[in-house]
């Protein structure tokens, strides 16, 4: 009977402490009667029927206790909050503004840098064979890892690499076009040409209609497949747009369907608004064929995923650089010399986990973003080590209150676990605040990031690991503000704090000492972070005062796209002579001029230059960066020419 | 003067009317009570100790039962034992458990549900 008795005992720490030191004792006794007289029965079932009897009570009337010492601590914890109303909030605003901030900063890190691509299948599977890093085109030569791929690179990786089981291509760039649906006027559309297999590839069936296929990289198929929002925004949802025109500067499209809600492409952060065939790229952009390559200058613009088979992963990179160097040795089999040719040869594909899909974002932001959520984690560490003190404070007023409980019986352990209840019903308040703040702080938040990145969007969404982490830094924060006062407070025998109470001390040498120690805590987190935020401003002063080498006072920049508006040769020319004439016959312009990128595009263009009685070594020297400029550029910019004129 | 209602408290849950059954007629510590159960229920009714006090637990905060501060039988040999005690407002209690289970008859026998008496 003794083993059974304790075997019994421990099964008892299933109940709250408070409910087994009232009836504990009670129970082992009403145990050992039921047990001993199931034994005299003679009959094994009998005990066994006891002890099934007191394990379900364990599993079910143990928790129902838990539930009743939980709640009951709730509703002292409520009381308690409303009775202090000043300190209450003071409270929930410092969490609120520390877990907000924490919340809206993990979004947006965990949306830039680390979630799927939404609404593809299986995205671990993908792979990219260009830099998902960069978008853009590149007209020439190339050497080492190659950042994007020529349109019949594609071609060959598509029909040769046995290691995917399907590969696709789409424009690296995000462009802007003009459009017109029928009936409608010319407006702006953001899209990009993709391959026949991309829907295929990134596994997506269509809202309505079809999408492409292999068929779409055969011939030119003048389709276009539009996005859910789109057909929301613009279409209102009409079922009947398929089938509809719509004109993409000089060619006519047809809406052949509409893509799934929620599917925003191949690269994260953008939202375009249609795609259509990679075939069709000659007639969109005459005068500028991508799809052909005359030697040795090869067109670069495409990003290249491939889903790999299952159980492929080395093998694949190897394979997709066979198929690639064959290409190449075919290419520049017969124009170049030996050793421009060796040099040329020296470009290699590699292969990229693309779940997340490209983003040119995810590279800029990277760091910052990482710096951010740690700099937003020392608040909530400074905002949650001030609640600390705060509630040390508020504990040296309760002491009187917590003697007199400790003295008429309560354990030290039931009293932590009320104050940390009261702790957490704080940080659960705060945290549902917090989340209201981290929502109003998403849209500045993107918007910073789209000053760097037009293209930039992000919608606020509560996924699983966003609400996890809400939730995780709420309960870690009731923790951190929570859980040590209450063990330094309750620390005190009760009648020594009765003592005290009689003589009016309000706080044991041990509180004042650990508030001190909290207070250098704080100093200690927040002068790393004002120093930080000081350096910031430091930098972003000197930014505006950095000498870019002309004048930028009494500057203006007008950007003209005269290409997408459809002008090309003379008519080009003949309008940027014409927009001219008319900035400089504007009262008050003292010079104008233009320049093909323009300021700051971002733009970049180079080409072979040859410098009479030099010899280049290698390939890349013969290359030089250059803009095109109107008459009197640098004269206007007022950049001073040091030789010449 | 017990600020609750009786009829707040209904319907009881099965254990809590079965324990103010058995304190009816004396007081009782918790052993005795489940003995007193299930004779009553011939062995239908098997209270265990996760059961019992759980429901006293809850009986003498709604005031239902108090607890005796000695034992009501000084001759017994385990002083270890606590007793309990029907209140006033439990006997309220259970006389309102026992009205609402006969109109729940009264209104099955009407329906036809089960034959009369």
């Amino acid at each position: 009977m003794p083993r059974a008795k304790a075997i019994y005992r421990a099964l008892l720490h299933c109940y709250p402490a408070a409910f087994r030191q009232e009836y504990g004792s009670q129970m082992i006794l009403m145990f050992a009667e039921q047990l001993g007289e199931a034994r005299r029965t003679g009959s094994p079932l009998e005990p066994a029927a006891v002890w099934l009897g007191a394990a379900f009570d364990a599993l079910t009337i143990a928790p129902k206790e838990h539930c009743h010492v939980i709640l009951q601590d709730l509703r002292y914890a409520l009381r308690t909050m409303v009775s202090r109303p000043g300190f209450t909030a003071v409270a929930i605003l410092s969490l609120a503004l520390g877990i907000g901030a924490n919340t809206a900063i993990f979004s947006l890190w965990n949306g830039v840098l680390h979630s799927s691509l939404p609404g593809v299948s299986k995205p671990s599977e993908l792979v990219m064979l260009s830099n998902p890093d960069e978008a853009g085109m590149w007209h020439g030569d190339d050497s080492g890892d190659r950042n994007w791929l020529t349109f019949s690179e594609f071609e060959q990786l598509r029909d040769h690499a046995g290691a995917f089981s399907g590969v696709m291509a789409s424009q690296s760039s995000f462009d802007s076009w003009q459009v017109r649906s029928a009936g409608g006027e010319w407006e702006e559309a953001r899209g990009r040409m993709v391959s026949g297999g991309y829907f295929q590839v990134l596994g997506v069936s269509p809202a309505i209609g079809r999408l492409f296929t292999a068929a779409e990289d055969r011939a030119e198929s003048p389709y276009a497949v539009i996005s859910y929002n789109y057909w929301q925004r613009r279409f209102a949802g009409r079922p009947d747009i398929l089938g509809q025109p719509l004109t993409l500067r000089h060619t006519v499209l047809t809406i052949i369907g509409v893509a799934p809600p929620g599917f925003i492409g191949e690269t994260s952060g953008q939202q375009p608004d249609l795609w259509f065939p990679l075939r069709i790229e000659p007639r969109v952009m005459p005068r500028q064929d991508w799809l052909h390559d005359q030697p040795p200058s090869k067109t670069m613009w495409l990003h290249v995923f491939g889903r790999l088979k299952p159980g492929v992963t080395a093998e694949a990179e190897a394979q997709a650089n066979a198929i690639f160097k064959a290409g190449l040795e075919t290419f520049y089999g017969s124009v170049a010399s030996p050793e421009h040719r060796r040099e040329l040869m020296n470009q290699r594909l590699r292969i990229h986990p693309a779940a997340g899909g490209a983003s040119e974002t995810r590279h800029t932001f990277s760091g910052s973003l990482t710096a951010l959520l740690a700099a937003v984690g020392v608040l909530l560490l400074i905002a949650c080590s001030n609640l600390a003190n705060l509630m040390l404070a508020r504990g040296a007023a309760r002491k009187p209150e917590i003697a007199l409980r400790l003295s008429l019986g309560a354990s030290r352990g039931r009293l932590i676990r009320q104050l940390v209840t009261e702790s957490l019903a704080l940080a659960a308040v705060g945290g549902l605040a917090g989340l209201a703040v981290a929502y109003a702080l998403h849209g500045p938040l993107v918007r910073m990031i789209a000053e760097s990145d037009k293209d930039f969007k992000l919608g606020f969404s509560l996924d699983p690991l966003v609400s996890a982490f809400a939730v995780a830094t709420t309960l870690a924060s009731a923790v951190l503000f929570g859980l040590f006062p209450a063990w330094q407070v309750t620390r005190t025998g009760a009648g020594a704090t009765l003592k005290e109470q009689s003589r009016g001390a309000t706080g044991t040498l041990s509180q004042v000492r650990w508030g001190r120690i909290l207070v250098s805590l704080q100093l200690a987190l927040s002068l790393p972070l004002l120093v930080g935020a000081g350096l910031l401003v430091r930098t972003l002063h000197n930014l505006q005062r950095v000498d870019l080498g002309f004048p930028a006072e009494r500057l203006l920049l007008v950007r003209v796209d005269s290409r997408e508006a459809g002008y090309e040769g003379a008519r080009r020319e003949s309008l940027h002579r014409e927009l001219l004439g008319q900035f400089q016959r504007i009262p008050g312009v003292r010079a104008a001029s233009y320049s093909e990128l323009g300021l700051f595009s971002g733009g970049e263009s180079s080409s072979g230059v040859e410098v009479e009685g030099y010899v280049p070594e290698t390939g890349k020297e013969s290359s030089s960066a250059l803009d095109v400029l109107g008459p009197r550029y640098l004269s206007t910019l007022g950049v001073l020419i040091v030789p010449g004129a | 003067m017990h600020d609750t209602k009786p009829d707040s408290l209904l319907p009881l849950p099965a254990a809590v009317f079965h324990i103010l059954i058995a304190l009816a007629d004396r007081d009782r510590h918790g052993y005795s009570i489940m003995q007193d159960v299930a004779a009553r229920t011939e062995g239908k009714v098997q209270l265990s100790a996760g059961t019992l006090y759980s429901s006293i637990r809850r009986m003498l905060e709604q005031g239902l039962i108090e607890e005796l501060a000695e034992s009501p039988d000084p001759s017994s040999a385990d002083e270890r034992r606590r007793y309990y005690r029907l209140t006033r407002f439990g006997k309220r209690a259970a006389a309102a458990e026992v009205e609402r289970l006969n109109a729940l008859v009264r209104q099955a026998r009407a329906t036809g549900l089960v034959p009369s008496a």
